[in-house]
């Protein structure tokens, strides 16, 4: 009866800092992929929607491991047309997924989903200033 | 009669190796346990780092312009397990410059009449070259006001100056202890301030000798809102 409780008591033990384990990677792994859709974000928003979909690119980042790499891919997604259209230009709804470990939308056992999604409306405006001359 | 009391050589070898096996176990999980601990802390600390500095650089590259933006390029060899291994490793540790404002809110900070803003300081950030993680300084040198966009003259003429933050400069601030690597570069053609960067962490090593040390990296890429003419 002792070893049984005994049993348990470890087992639940481990069972926790298993979890605590698995939820330290995937909130470290989720930071640096919303940093990184972040900055795929800011570079459609200055881009013309032509250029959008090369944006889509592999980083090899150094997570956890200071010898090895880990590939965040990224995904684009939008509209061919524009949500919002006007004479003084378009509104787009751009999505940017990242994933890395394995495919965009699967998740892992006790681990869930290994990606992140962020959108943002960008506005792309008809009216283009010219390059300044260079220095 | 002769009572029968006690445990015979059997039993008490049994119970022994049965009391041996469990605390066995009882030190591998709590070793596991520890260990796992121990990498969660230093997780949670390679995010605070990652936020504090995502925090401020986002904040002072947004506001800044991209013709006054400057890196400097360094590199210095870190072990990778400085005491265990010889094992090393080349990386940046690229120092950047930006113009700033020192109070974007006062109305002084801007030029009367076009309400181009008035530089008045230089938002430094300098990574030391410590092995395996060196401190990330952020200071602010202060300038005569002017409406021009360049970079700051002296960052780009002595890039060695700007690499440890000037004695007595009461704007300094030591934003990560755990840097590993800060590599910064200006795209010109798309105005922005591109920045990979990557901290350390270590909470010891387990009972076997392997390094519990963590590295989180990654990239920001942003527009400095402030620049003029914009493409």
């Amino acid at each position: 009866m002792a070893m049984a409780l005994l049993l348990l008591v470890l087992t639940f033990v481990a069972g926790l800092f298993l979890h605590l384990f698995v939820a330290s990677s995937k909130s470290l792994d989720s930071s640096i992929a919303l940093e990184i859709a972040d900055s795929v974000l800011n570079q459609a928003t200055d881009s013309d929607p032509g250029s959008w979909a090369a944006m889509a690119e592999t980083q090899s980042i150094y997570n956890r491991d200071p010898r090895t790499t880990t590939e965040f891919h990224t995904v684009m997604s939008f509209p061919s047309t524009p949500t919002i259209e006007h004479d003084m230009g378009q509104i787009y709804e751009v999505s940017v997924e990242v994933y890395w470990m394995d495919q965009p939308s699967k998740t892992r056992h006790q681990y869930g989903r290994q990606s992140v999604k962020l959108s943002k409306a960008i506005y792309v405006s008809n009216m283009r200033i010219p390059p300044p001359p260079p220095p | 009669m002769k009572s029968k009391r006690g445990f015979s050589v059997a039993e008490l070898m049994v119970s022994t190796f049965c009391l041996a096996l469990i605390s066995g176990a009882v030190f591998v999980i709590f070793e596991v346990c520890s260990t796992n601990f121990r990498v969660g802390l230093t997780r949670q600390g390679l995010q605070s780092q990652l936020m504090i500095f995502s925090a401020r650089f986002s904040t002072d590259a947004r506001q800044s312009s991209i013709y006054s933006a400057w890196a400097n390029p360094r590199t210095c060899t870190v072990e990778l397990e400085p005491g265990r291994s010889a094992e090393t490793i080349t990386v940046h540790r690229d120092a950047l410059c930006l113009a700033a404002l020192r109070d974007p809110n006062a109305i002084g900070s801007y030029q009367a009449g076009t309400g181009l803003p008035l530089w008045d300081s230089y938002w430094v950030y300098a990574p030391t070259t410590e092995s395996p993680t060196g401190r990330l300084v952020r200071y602010r040198v202060n300038v005569t006001p002017d409406v021009a966009q360049r970079p700051y003259a002296s960052f780009v003429n002595t890039p060695a100056a700007f690499f440890t933050a000037p004695a007595g400069n009461p704007n300094v601030q030591v934003l990560a202890h755990g840097l590993f690597k800060l590599e910064a570069s200006i795209d010109q053609a798309n105005q922005q301030v591109l920045v990979r960067i990557a901290f350390r962490g270590e909470q010891g090593h387990t009972q076997g000798g392997r390094s519990l040390a963590e590295v989180a990296e990654t990239l920001f890429r942003i527009k400095p809102e402030n620049s003029w003419p914009r493409m």
